[in-house]
């Protein structure tokens, strides 16, 4: 992944951090782990939603269009709220660009 | 039911060998006649542990037996790797070599080491672990620290040790500066239970070995840790005591809550089986290889049956009739308490304040001064 701090905007295609575990405990709460750091984030399920969705190929507008699609009432404070959720996860190191093996 | 069950265990104990070269007369582990003592091969561990992987389990603690004495040993530790899971290790040490403790360390995985210590001198630590375990005990706690693991000691007490904790938390906390290290006591499960009068504390040992350590963890504060045993009691009988004179309720007590394990862990036998936990060998829940961890963890009957005595009042028990802590009381362990009544969904008698209480009483004692 480029060190770099990551400039985030709409058309940005992030992927998820391959080695990171994604552990969903129940409907509402889900684990991002690192077994490396031992460190864990709680995520939401929305949060969740936006995790799956970030494969590398889909760019944030992509993202924000697929939420769109499974629920009504995602607006401008929705993409914003989405973006502020990637960019905390950036710096995290749970998302980035990751080059494809 | 009050807990929410998750959808599989955060972390696993793992029993990865029955085999040890200790013979520790007060071992949960060894002389449990429901337990089948033999080891899982290399290739169903490492299959099993796919599987965790494909379950998200965070961590798994690797005990025994003696861990170490498993040929494959970093095989196992480097599967776990593979698996996106940390680790930690229970073992004696007597086994540990530089090189075994660079490879844990180049995992960058290994969360803690925890070795086994009872005493401050050989003559105290041997008494109930067997000849020539003190000094590799304590090297490879040495070594340890050397290679920048994190390691603990766990010191259970026992009759032998009661006059030796003051030494035994200098040794440790003084001389090889450990951040902490926890203590626990001998239960009636295992070999405890056929050698019981010689491992188990009698009340006024166990009062002195109360008093003792809670004198020594406000000298080292927050150094001394314990889930179990004499120190947890202690805490956990003045808090009640606390509860009782102020008429104060605590959250949740006055059920069979004593056990949390049951919501977020689950343990596996060497031999592959699934129990609920390593107190309670004898219960098992199928098997590894043969049964898949998410639907044991979901649907196993004598698992959800365990889970449910969190909703069991202890009003219904008639031992806690009239009892001036029941509603501060959590019931305690479920594997002593099947261990000593027959019924893990039963307050356990060990850890019973109202008869501690009444037996140091009659010896003219008393928990509160």
């Amino acid at each position: 992944m480029n060190s770099e701090k990551l400039m985030i905007d709409m058309e940005t295609r992030l992927s998820i951090n391959p080695g990171l575990v994604l552990r969903v405990e129940d409907d509402d709460c889900a684990l991002l782990f690192d077994p490396d750091n031992g460190r864990v984030q709680m995520l939401n399920a929305t949060a969740v939603e936006v995790w799956k969705l970030l494969d590398g190929k889909r760019s944030l507008k992509d993202v924000i269009d697929c939420l769109k699609k499974r629920y009504e009432g995602i607006d401008d404070a929705g993409e914003s709220q989405v973006l502020a959720l990637t960019e905390r996860l950036a710096n995290l190191g749970a998302v980035g660009i990751w080059e494809q093996t | 039911m009050p807990h929410k069950v998750m959808r599989t265990p955060r972390t696993l104990d793992l029993e990865i060998t029955s085999r040890c070269n200790a013979k520790c007369s007060y071992c949960y582990y060894l002389n449990n006649p429901g337990v089948n003592y033999s080891d899982l091969s290399t290739e169903k561990w490492l299959a099993f542990f796919a599987e965790l992987a494909r379950c998200h389990v965070l961590s798994v603690v690797l005990a025994g037996g003696e861990p170490l004495l498993r040929e494959d040993f970093l095989s196992l530790v480097d599967g776990i790797v593979e698996n996106r899971m940390r680790f930690s290790l229970l073992t004696n040490g007597s086994l540990l070599t530089p090189e075994i403790a660079s490879h844990l360390k180049d995992t960058g995985r290994c969360d803690q080491a925890q070795v086994s210590l009872d005493g401050s001198t050989a003559k105290i630590h041997e008494t109930l672990r067997g000849q020539g375990t003190f000094e590799p005990a304590l090297s490879a706690i040495r070594l340890f620290q050397k290679t920048g693991l994190d390691v603990t000691v766990r010191v259970t007490v026992h009759p032998g040790n009661v006059e030796d904790l003051e030494a035994i938390t200098r040794l440790l906390l003084d001389d090889l500066q450990l951040a902490s290290f926890s203590t626990n006591s001998a239960s009636s499960l295992g070999s405890s239970a056929k050698y019981g009068s010689e491992t188990l504390l009698k009340p006024m040992e166990r009062l002195k070995a109360m008093r003792e350590l809670a004198r020594l963890s406000s000298l080292y504060p927050g150094r001394i840790e314990a889930s179990a045993g004499p120190l947890a009691d202690w805490h956990m009988f003045h808090a009640m005591e606390e509860a009782r004179q102020s008429g104060q309720l605590i959250a949740g007590r006055g059920h069979l809550v004593g056990c949390g394990c049951i919501f977020t862990r689950l343990a596996v036998r060497a031999d592959g089986a699934y129990v609920p936990c390593v107190m309670l060998p004898q219960m098992v829940l199928g098997r590894v290889g043969e049964d898949c961890l998410e639907d044991v963890w979901q649907s196993s009957a004598e698992l959800q049956e365990l889970r449910s005595r969190w909703s069991i009042s202890l009003s219904s028990f008639s031992e806690c009739q009239d009892c001036a802590w029941q509603q501060s009381c959590t019931g305690n362990c479920a594997g002593t308490s099947l261990a000593l009544t027959g019924e893990a969904n039963r307050p356990c008698p060990e850890a019973c304040l109202r008869r501690f209480n009444d037996e140091i009483s009659a010896m003219g004692e008393t928990l509160w001064p």
